[in-house]
């Protein structure tokens, strides 16, 4: 059969086991049985529960659960708290004021944990009410929120680019390096965009009258020094050599006990609500990317990803033909899945084309995230929308609203990563491994 | 029947979380030993050398644990991810709770399938004396076991759902507020 045909009924199936709210997970777990019976003349059930196996014990794959369960306990304790009293002081006299502080605080908090729902829940928990208090305007404190929150994705570690370096056999030591240099800009370019805003309408923002000593600053800065050793530790042990991503997980979860501990604010209640949140959100990620291991699989038996990928190479794209083909893809299956499935279903389809056009594989990585971003902010499914709503009891329609400008920004960061592919190669090229 | 089998999600549960805490510490004993190899060398010139035997097969068999014990638990709170835009639509009525069958009936053909072919590939495993193939020789079927295990409760839970759902009750993902998770 046509593999044109093909890909489109699988597609459509996709559509309609998605869309009838069939669990994310056995969607794409029957998708891949379903491409297995018909086009392919592999034993169904052999392969499926090989491949489950073989995608479930892998090693590399435990650092995902310990960086949620850090994401938790981070979650739960006041480390991150005392992030705003510590920042605060430093920030206010900028032009947008204390609203730099839900981009800074996202990046560190990002750089301390992998994922971006988390750090909207954590940062925002603690900004929203304070800049609220302080009378900033509602959209700007949620549109930056929405939009910084995306960093928790790109500024390692990244629970993303861990299941895209699991599934397309790409080094995650390799990924996390890539991607400091796309974070810091897409964190200038949010500042620039606030300063920018401030400036042209200043009016608009309450003046703090809160007036600190350079004393004082230093003083109460005192209190982000726990975040700070924690990043110096998950990253240090990674680029000491004595661990690797998945170890460092582990040293960040033990960290960050010892921290909340000694700050007091562990206790019987906190450590086993974090240790119940890990458990169920890597469990259901861990579903989603076994049922994605056996989509692949499926992929590969019927032989449809390569046919695509040689069609693609006849048509004779150029990368940023595709690339932009492939965005404007994305964004719409932004719109309705969360982003570790869009990272899943590309891997198992996409990558053969990618590689045809000849992407280097580790900055499409990079791409892949800032675009995954930009899904999670982008309605009716977007995560960070669905933290922010639930935070604020806004409507997810007036918070994606409010995070537009960050979205053009985001678009701003992408076309200046493909025109400079440098920002996230040259730093893991200085690699030793 | 139905405080019982809640008892047994859950004991599941906590077996799962039990794993990723033994993850955990093996993964930093490890990380330990590590770094007393990485200053042996700086200080005395040569790596102790110092290593946990198959660690890393270990955190694997530890972390399907964690995944599969998990499963059952996870999907009756409603922790796994679903697209709820037409459900959402359907409100509570008669048409949810056929699209809600529906989705546990799918749910319910490729868990018997996973489940009995995971079994298979486990009594394979053994009849072949398939070991894993670190310092430590761990008989492949014992982890697969587990994976089974977990397979078969999370296709009790979810038939139990659909039960819950002919009997017209409300599984419990659909009455508490669902946890998104990420």
């Amino acid at each position: 059969m046509d593999p044109l045909v093909i890909s489109i009924i699988l597609l459509l199936v996709l559509f309609l086991l998605l869309g009838t709210g069939i669990w994310v997970s056995f969607s794409l777990l029957s998708l891949g049985m379903l491409a297995l019976a018909l086009f392919s003349n592999a034993p169904v059930g052999e392969v499926m529960a090989t491949t489950l196996w073989a995608s479930s014990h892998e090693w590399s794959l435990a650092a995902l659960p310990l960086f949620v369960w850090m994401g938790e306990i981070l979650y739960r304790t006041k480390l991150a708290e005392d992030m705003f009293t510590g920042l605060a002081p430093w920030l206010r006299r900028l032009p947008g004021g204390l609203l730099h502080i839900n981009v800074f605080g996202c990046a560190l908090f990002a750089a301390v944990s992998g994922s971006s729902a988390a750090t909207a829940a954590t940062i925002g928990k603690m900004t929203i009410p304070e800049l609220t208090r302080r009378k900033y305007p509602e959209n700007m404190v949620l549109g930056t929120l929405a939009g910084s929150a995306t960093l928790g994705f790109l500024i390692p570690p990244s629970i993303i680019l861990i299941v895209y370096g699991v599934s397309t056999e790409q080094s995650i030591s390799r990924l996390f390096v890539a991607g400091i240099l796309p974070g810091f800009m897409l964190v200038t370019l949010f500042m620039l965009f606030i300063i920018l805003w401030a400036l042209l309408g200043r009016k608009k923002l309450p003046v703090d009258d809160e007036q600190y000593t350079f004393k004082e600053k230093i003083y109460r800065s005192r209190r982000i020094i726990p975040v700070l050793l924690l990043i110096l530790g998950i990253l240090g042990s990674i680029y000491s050599g004595i661990a690797s991503p998945t170890d460092a997980a582990a040293v960040g979860v033990v960290l960050a006990l010892v921290f909340s501990w000694l700050t007091g604010s562990m206790n019987r209640e906190t450590f086993f609500g974090a240790l119940e949140g890990a458990v169920l959100t890597s469990c259901m990620i861990a579903f989603i990317l076994a049922g994605a291991a056996v989509l692949t699989v499926a992929m590969g038996f019927t032989g449809l990803p390569r046919m695509l990928a040689s069609w693609i190479a006849t048509m004779e794209l150029s990368p940023y033909m595709l690339l932009a083909a492939l965005t404007a893809f994305f964004v719409i299956m932004g719109l309705f899945l969360d982003g570790i499935s869009v990272v899943v279903l590309t891997t198992s389809i996409i990558i053969p084309m990618v590689e045809a056009v000849g992407i280097d594989l580790l900055w499409f990585g990079i791409f892949l995230v800032l675009v995954v971003e930009m899904a999670q902010i982008t309605p009716p499914v977007g995560f960070n929308l669905f933290v922010l709503q639930s935070l604020t009891g806004k409507d997810i329609f007036y918070i994606a609203r409010a995070a537009i400008p960050f979205f053009i920004v985001m678009v701003l960061a992408l076309v200046i990563l493909t025109i400079f592919p440098e920002l996230a190669t040259w730093l893991p090229g200085k690699m030793a491994f | 029947m139905r405080k019982f089998l809640d008892r047994y999600y859950r004991l599941c549960f906590n077996c799962a979380a039990a794993c990723l805490c033994l993850i955990c510490l093996t993964v930093s004993i490890q990380v330990f030993f590590n770094l007393v190899n990485k200053t042996s060398s700086y200080i005395i010139g040569e790596s102790l050398g110092w290593q946990l035997p198959s660690y890393g097969d270990f955190t694997g068999y530890f972390l399907v644990a964690t995944t599969f014990f998990a499963g059952a638990y996870t999907f009756r709170v409603g922790a796994h991810i679903r697209v709820q835009l037409l459900l959402q639509r359907l409100g509570e009525g008669t048409k949810r709770k056929i699209a809600e069958l529906i989705s546990c009936l799918v749910v319910i053909f490729v868990l018997s399938m996973g489940t009995y072919y995971a079994f298979l590939l486990c009594l394979e495993s053994h009849e072949y004396g398939d070991v894993s193939s670190g310092l430590i020789a761990v008989p492949i079927w014992i982890p697969q076991l587990v994976m089974v295990a977990g397979l078969f409760s999370l296709w009790l839970a979810v038939v139990d759902t659909f039960l819950q759902l002919v009997r017209k009750e409300n599984p419990p993902y659909m009455t508490g507020s669902s946890s998104t998770g990420e």
